[in-house]
């Protein structure tokens, strides 16, 4: 949208995909993508790990507090204990990305600088 | 939860065949496979986005000998919590211990 990147696949992209694989109808393509995420939303605010075999597993990790330090004012700041969600890509999914039939390193690296911050 | 889990709760909260709901998320899971292997990225707003970076080389050891290895560059899968999800499940309490 904001700059020509490579491709950045949203919900509108998986529910076409569903329509034509799946046979879906609209709404209900837009429905089952909606359920397969907020059940694994559920389960992770549950504080159940969700595996997916050969794509990978999300997990809820403990963070614990600590004091950081405002940079502009020095101040000392609170970062309060807290739980954060953990994606542990699956071998496959490993190997898929990093084979060399994959998008090449170089240009990537190009980009990782600017990709860093959502736009 | 697992995929059959996964499969099992599409299927009955959207009245879907078994089979027609393991399409479902194998085309999702799929679909995000797809990108990542373009070098593409995915973003599903409020659960978060998956992209690829770059993992510098470095020289490793092996654990029992200790001989150098070296390991190369290379493309790993990076997942970034979106704002809904990450707030969420910030200030669940922990269950074991």
């Amino acid at each position: 949208m904001s700059r020509p990147d490579r491709m950045r696949m949203t919900r509108a992209e998986i529910v076409a995909r569903l329509r034509r694989d799946v046979g879906l109808s609209r709404t209900d393509a837009v429905d089952c993508l909606e359920t397969v995420l907020t059940t694994i939303h559920r389960s992770l605010v549950a504080g159940d790990d969700v595996r997916l075999t050969g794509f990978g597993q999300f997990s809820v990790r403990q963070r614990a507090g600590r004091m950081g330090v405002h940079p502009a004012t020095g101040k000392p700041v609170e970062h309060k204990a807290r739980r954060v969600v953990i994606f542990k890509p699956a071998r496959g999914l490993k190997e898929l990305v990093d084979q060399p039939s994959a998008a090449p390193v170089e240009e990537l690296s190009a980009n990782s600088q600017q990709d860093s911050e959502q736009p | 939860m697992n995929r059959d889990d996964l499969v099992h709760i599409l299927a009955v909260a959207r009245g879907l065949p078994k089979p027609a709901s393991r399409d479902v998320v194998d085309a999702v899971l799929g679909c995000v496979e797809e990108a990542l292997l373009e070098g593409g990225r995915v973003e599903l707003r409020g659960f978060g986005s998956f992209s690829t970076r770059i993992a510098g080389a470095y020289t490793g050891h092996h654990p029992q000998t200790g001989e150098p290895i070296p390991i190369p560059d290379r493309r790993v899968v990076v997942f970034k919590p979106g704002r809904a999800l990450a707030a969420a499940v910030a200030d669940t309490v922990e269950v074991e211990l």
